[in-house]
């Protein structure tokens, strides 16, 4: 394979001084080769020669097996330079800087009167910068305004606008953080992946053998050795920095320096690493907190839910009222209207016949069981939709209904009504005799009682109380409301779901002296009791 | 939103975050680059105002359009000469030579007009425009090829092309231009409709091209100047120019070189703002070293700004001695060298570099003609006309330091 890059004799002067003399070496395509020195040993003049800023006083340079002569328009054959202090046009803002030479436009040749493309300048520097992990507040800032490092950075972006086939990279992480090193490192990397070839000039040994092919090594401007990185080891290249000669005498400080390097960068590594832990714990809080977030709205979605499960429950239970009210009139207009005039005809029938008296027994025995369907399907209209509580309110709908369920039960009813009952809304008024006519139903079907005691109370003007207290058998020890549904007991489960919708509460307690007390509390508005006491 | 990469997003969301930029942004942005002594064309403006209403005070001839008329046709000559001092004084170099160069193109064109034999108008003129360019290209390749500090350079060629000029003119004194194109340079007014036109062709192209930039930079999510900003600037700058073309027709009509001066305006604004070539003369003047390492030739940008220089002085020299109707031995002397320097200066070109605008150029004279023209109203001895010019030249340079002290200070510098 031919070499990329071949430098023979090269030698630089200025003035009396010599500063490169002698240098010799091959860069190959897609190698990346390490170039220690100490201060002073030419590896900067060496990049400013290739870059074209200085011509050399002798030797030759082949690249890409022709021979380069000065003055060099360096970039234009694919050879990008970044220098250890980078230098950019102060009064220009970072885009232009970064395109300056490279600006992208049209028409692609002329490069003096061509229009270049702002926004695509714009576009194609902000990909660029972040392809860098290079963070700008603004790409419209001017260069004099940024600091060491970001001008540094600037400059690297500065060679990546136009593709290199050699980069030569020239210790420019004196002024970088460690961060920053890092990441230079790894686009070292990436370009000898993309078959860009390195020069990286550096005093930092940890770095060159971090990504180097080969090691050359400069002192006092001449090239001492050359090494493939993974046959030589940091000793030998500490040695040939110093030179043979006096290495006995001066290892020792360079060991130290070389100690000293390696000291700065754990330390920077550990600076950097506890503003990682810092940003990280910052995450971590505003993890927390999202996850906080996510809670609340989770719940509040929920209620949402269960908001809109109670609103169409209420629904439900309203149109089962409605039904039922429908059904009853029904009942009562029609069926009950029907057997009557049937009943009637009977009668007339009766009246009217001279036939045996076997019939009219038997007529007089099919109109008391006529009779008593009326009076059975009244009970169901009454049950279906209590006939009062529309017209008389609650309170007479309660006591005509406990009355009619005492006597057909056998069981005593007292019934406690408050004197300030007043109207409640319709749906409360329901709900309430719905809830006295579950708890009399359950005590009818299992508390085998002899008495019951009902009280409606008010205990604000805004809250009313309703008990059922009776003297049975009360509940199971091991009572668990929410099992109720599982064994298909929907009489308490009924209760206590009116209850939730209408905002209130409920409470099952066994009496000391047997049976159970069933007390519900109701909220209702004041519009009631304030019309009944300005009657009262 | 990769997490592998959490650098990479807030980085383009910063760029297009940018782009929501509204007018109350903009003014406060603006505001801000005030206040911190970014002050743009704001003292130049300042000034003029102060001026008219000091000369307006003393001689109730300074504005009126007459007059109004008059100045345009005086600045025209040092306006054009300024505009090449600008690109000078970007690169940090200066120039000396213009004054005599310019009077070098008048001479040689009006020589070569002369009759019998005289050559047709453009091929005297483009002649005379060459001669100068290569005045100003020699002057640039030995200032560049051999490191020479400019100003001994150019005062070298103030020298000898002073002493050409005289040699060319010899013993005649004074030659007349007999030409009617060239004397119409600055003798010809247009008809009032043709200056509506002229107007509204500036001020559409203006407006054209404001609204092209920003709807381009919207669709790639840059941001931009807001519309309301772009509709207000436009709206101002079609009032300004009505006034003037209704002001110039009042009088004798807009006057041709006034179109010259604006296209030159328009044509040079172009070339330093939307050509490489203007930022590579900007990143010279900057940071030489900056430029070279970017892989410009930056001989070649010298060597052309020095070009340009030349030209526009020759361009200069022209139309001053259209105005005059003849070129004689004191051509190119005078005051007119630093009148043309301390123009561009006054608009607000550094003296240093990397910092101006060629709309400097025609601000800068715009204040020294009004000044002198002036005090000529007033009938001053041309010693205190000095004594002011170089007053006004000193405030200006003044009002540019403290300002970019202040810059320094709040760290916009």
């Amino acid at each position: 394979m031919d070499p990329l890059l071949k430098i023979i004799n090269l030698s630089k002067r200025f003035g009396r001084l010599s500063v490169l003399e002698q240098v010799n070496f091959e860069v190959f395509p897609g190698e990346v080769v390490g170039l220690a020195g100490r201060s002073g040993a030419g590896k900067s003049v060496l990049a400013m020669l290739l870059a074209g800023l200085h011509a050399p006083n002798g030797g030759i340079v082949y690249f890409e097996g022709k021979r380069l002569h000065w003055p060099l328009q360096a970039r234009r054959f694919g050879i990008a330079v970044i220098h250890q202090e980078p230098v950019l046009a102060e009064n220009l803002d970072i885009i232009s800087n970064v395109f300056l030479g490279q600006e992208i436009g049209w028409p692609k040749i002329g490069r003096l009167l061509k229009i270049p493309s702002q926004s695509r300048m714009d576009v194609e520097a902000d990909r660029l910068l972040s392809e860098l992990g290079i963070y700008f507040p603004s790409l419209y800032e001017k260069v004099s305004n940024l600091s060491a490092e970001q001008r540094q950075l600037v400059a690297i972006a500065q060679t990546m606008t136009q593709p290199a086939k050699l980069i030569f990279v020239d210790e420019p992480t004196v002024l970088l953080s460690y961060p920053y090193q890092q990441r230079l490192l790894s686009l070292i990397q990436r370009w000898q992946r993309e078959g860009v070839s390195v020069i990286f000039g550096s005093k930092n040994l940890e770095h060159l053998f971090a990504v180097t092919d080969r090691i050359i090594t400069l002192r006092k401007g001449q090239t001492v050795a050359n090494h493939r990185t993974d046959e030589t080891s940091r000793e030998e290249i500490v040695a040939e920095l110093v030179g043979g000669a006096g290495s006995h005498q001066i290892t020792p400080a360079i060991w130290a320096l070389d100690n000293y390097y390696q000291a700065r960068q754990q330390a920077e590594n550990l600076r950097n690493q506890q503003a990682l832990l810092e940003r990280s714990l910052v995450e971590r809080d505003t993890l927390n907190q999202q996850l906080v977030d996510r809670l609340a709205e989770q719940v509040e979605a929920l209620d949402q839910a269960n908001l809109a499960l109670q609103a169409a429950q209420r629904r439900l239970l309203t149109e089962r009222e409605q039904e039922r009210k429908h059904l009853a009139r029904e009942l009562h207009d029609q069926v009950i209207q029907d057997l009557l005039s049937v009943n009637y005809q009977l009668e007339e029938i009766e009246s009217s016949s001279d036939e045996s008296p076997t019939l009219v027994d038997e007529l007089e025995d099919v109109r008391t069981s006529i009779r008593q369907m009326v009076q059975d399907l009244r009970r169901i209209c009454g049950n279906l939709r209590p006939p009062t509580i529309d017209s008389l309110g609650l309170g007479a709908a309660l006591q005509s209904f406990t009355q009619d369920w005492s006597e057909r039960n056998h069981v005593t009813v007292s019934l406690d009504l408050d004197s300030k009952l007043g109207r409640l809304p319709e749906a409360i008024e329901l709900s309430i005799f719905r809830i006295v006519q579950e708890g009399l139903s359950n005590i009818r079907k299992h508390a085998h009682a002899s008495a019951v005691e009902i009280r409606l109370k008010h205990t604000s003007p805004r809250t009313l109380l309703i008990s059922v207290t009776d003297n049975g058998r009360g509940l199971k020890d091991n009572f668990d409301l929410s099992a109720l549904a599982a064994e298909e007991h929907y009489g308490l489960l009924g209760i206590s779901e009116r209850v939730a919708l209408l905002g209130g509460r409920l409470r099952l307690q066994n009496q000391p002296g047997g049976g159970l007390l069933l007390q519900v509390e109701i909220p209702h508005p004041r519009v009631g009791v304030a019309v009944d006491s300005i009657n009262l | 939103m990769s997490v592998e990469n959490p650098t990479t997003a807030p980085e383009s969301a910063l760029l297009a975050g940018q782009a929501a930029q509204s007018p109350s942004e903009y003014l406060q942005g603006y505001l801000k680059r005030v206040t911190s002594g970014d002050l743009g064309s704001l003292p130049i403006i300042l000034g003029l105002i102060i001026i008219a209403i000091v000369f307006q005070s003393q001689n109730q001839n300074f504005l009126t359009a007459r007059n109004f008329v008059n100045l345009i046709v005086q600045m025209a000559g040092i306006t054009t000469i300024a505009y090449g001092v600008v690109f000078v004084l970007l690169i940090g170099e200066i120039d000396l030579s213009i004054g005599y160069v310019s009077a070098v193109a008048a001479v040689t064109m009006t020589l070569l007009l002369r009759e019998p034999g005289g050559w047709p108008w453009y091929a005297a003129l483009g002649l005379a425009l060459i001669t100068v360019a290569i005045i100003g290209i020699v002057q640039g390749l030995i200032i560049t090829s051999f490191q020479l500090p400019s100003f001994v350079v150019t005062l070298a060629g103030l020298l000898a092309w002073n002493g050409v000029v005289l040699i060319m003119i010899g013993g005649a004194g004074t030659v007349i231009i007999q030409d009617n194109v060239i004397i119409g340079i600055a003798n010809y007014f247009l008809p009032p409709l043709w200056g509506w036109i002229v107007a509204a062709v500036f001020v559409g192209g203006y407006i054209l091209f404001r609204i092209r930039q920003v709807i381009a930079r919207r669709s790639q999510g840059l941001p931009t100047t807001p519309m309301l900003i772009v509709t207000v600037q436009s709206i101002g700058l079609a009032i300004l120019a009505g006034i003037a073309v209704y002001v110039c027709n009042l009088d004798r009509g807009v006057p041709f070189v006034g179109i010259i001066l604006l296209v030159f305006l328009v044509f040079f604004s172009f070339l330093a703002t939307k050509t490489p070539f203007g930022r590579y003369v900007y990143a010279v003047g900057g940071n030489k070293e900056a430029a070279r390492r970017a892989g410009i030739s930056v001989q070649k940008i010298q060597v052309i700004v020095f070009m340009i220089s030349s030209t526009m002085a020759g361009m200069g020299g022209i139309i001053l001695a259209s105005r005059l109707r003849s070129v004689d031995t004191a051509a190119g002397g005078g005051n007119l060298l630093l009148n043309a320097i301390a123009a561009a200066v006054i608009g607000g070109t550094s003296l240093f570099g990397g910092s101006g605008r060629v709309s400097s150029a025609i601000l800068g004279a715009l204040i020294i003609m009004s000044v002198e023209n002036g005090m000529g109203l007033l009938g001053l001895s041309s010693g205190v006309k000095f004594v002011i010019t170089g007053l006004v030249l000193l405030l200006a340079v003044l009002v540019d330091a403290i300002s970019r002290r202040s810059r320094s200070q709040s760290g916009l510098a």
